[in-house]
């Protein structure tokens, strides 16, 4: 049993957290953005973990096996969020509606907070498996000392 | 020569337990790795009762005389058979989006699961140094 | 020449304690070799025990890692004591092999 197979799972963990972050600073920096490319306010986005297994297997048997074994983790989706936009009576704003509403988007600023000090944490947990399975494979190596 | 017989059981059981450790730490960075994916459960290698069961006495348990007879299950018969359980491990707290991995229990045992491997291979390396040294009548 | 006065050696009696018959003022080549015996059974006593403390901390018996570290190097330690004496003794019996009589 090697460690590399450990490493790139931590790996792939790192790359998905490392998504998540620049997710949330995209939120964070657009909390006020009333315009978007595709028209309307920006929209908070999110992005979707899903476990994957990490040797595919071609018989029966080894499908079976994999509910157990070890998982990766990869995003698979970056979700926009859906909830109506927030509301703001300002009549002079050039992105004001008919009725002088314009749209903010829905970010909680507390929230993205929360997500990103999370993120954080999972991303050095996963440094910290990386950095041990290294040290254990170069501790193998003194046995041929 | 009977170069086999120099290196005992517990030779073949450090090494041994070198490869389980090594599983289950791709089981703990598999668990961390998912700790913010929805609807995961921690799963975790249990091998040490099969452990215990094989170095207490391997033909007591439930060994086969024939090659169509069906191994039992539950101890293994002799060391190399040792392979671990992957079980899940019920989390007590489940989060909202069906997570089940505690982050600090995921540490801790990945720290000891750390030095438990650091140790054996440091007990190995004094094993065959022992070894060395006998053979070579000095130090 | 009394060879008889290595087992005097404070050091080593006191390491390996052995129980001392009652007329061992007898040929100091049978106290010595009686001496070499029970050493090496202590010996390897010390490396059954520290094989067992292994064996405990591998199935999870036995969370004590200093007991197993403890008991591999007190093995080591008197192995490598051993194997000193025993060259010791050899070059010891090539020099009076060596003597012209």
């Amino acid at each position: 049993m090697d460690f590399f197979t450990s490493m790139d799972i931590s790996a792939s963990a790192l790359a998905a957290e490392r998504t998540r972050m620049n997710l949330i600073s995209s939120n964070l920096a657009n909390v006020n953005s009333t315009r978007t490319a595709e028209g309307g306010p920006y929209r908070r986005k999110d992005a979707v973990f899903t476990a994957t297994p990490v040797t595919e297997g071609k018989s029966f048997g080894a499908a079976l096996s994999r509910a157990n074994e070890a998982r990766s983790v990869q995003v698979t989706q970056i979700n926009e969020d859906q909830r109506p936009p927030r509301l703001q009576y300002e009549p002079g704003h050039p992105d004001a509606d008919a009725n002088g509403y314009v749209a903010y988007p829905n970010i909680n600023v507390v929230e993205e907070m929360a997500d990103m000090i999370t993120a954080s944490r999972s991303y050095e947990a996963n440094i910290t498996a990386t950095q041990a399975a290294k040290s254990m494979a170069l501790k193998t190596l003194d046995l041929l000392r | 020569m009977p170069v086999q017989g120099i290196f005992g059981n517990t030779v073949e059981l450090l090494g041994k337990t070198l490869d389980l450790r090594a599983k289950r730490h791709t089981m703990i960075s598999a668990n961390l790795a998912n700790v913010e994916t929805p609807g995961y459960t921690a799963s975790d290698i249990s091998f040490e009762g099969q452990l215990k069961s094989a170095l207490k006495g391997g033909p007591n348990s439930g060994g086969v005389t024939h090659p169509r007879h069906i191994q039992l299950k539950g101890g293994a018969a002799s060391l190399e058979k040792v392979q671990g359980d992957l079980v899940d491990l019920s989390s007590r707290s489940m989060g909202p989006d069906g997570n089940g991995v505690e982050m600090e229990s995921e540490m801790g045992r990945l720290a000891e699961n750390q030095i438990m491997y650091n140790a054996s291979v440091q007990i190995l390396a004094k094993k065959f140094e022992g070894l060395k040294q006998a053979i070579r009548g000095t130090l | 020449m009394e060879i008889s006065a290595l087992t005097k050696v404070g050091g080593l009696s006191q390491a390996f304690p052995v129980q001392e018959a009652q007329g061992t003022q007898g040929n100091p080549a049978v106290g010595f070799g009686k001496f070499l015996e029970e050493m090496v059974s202590k010996v390897n006593e010390q490396q059954v025990t520290a094989d067992k403390s292994i064996q405990a901390l591998a199935t999870g018996e036995s969370k004590g890692l200093h007991e197993v570290m403890l008991a591999v190097e007190k093995a080591s330690v008197s192995f490598q004591m051993l194997t000193q004496v025993r060259n010791k003794a050899v070059e010891a019996y090539q020099e009076i092999m060596r003597m012209p009589v």
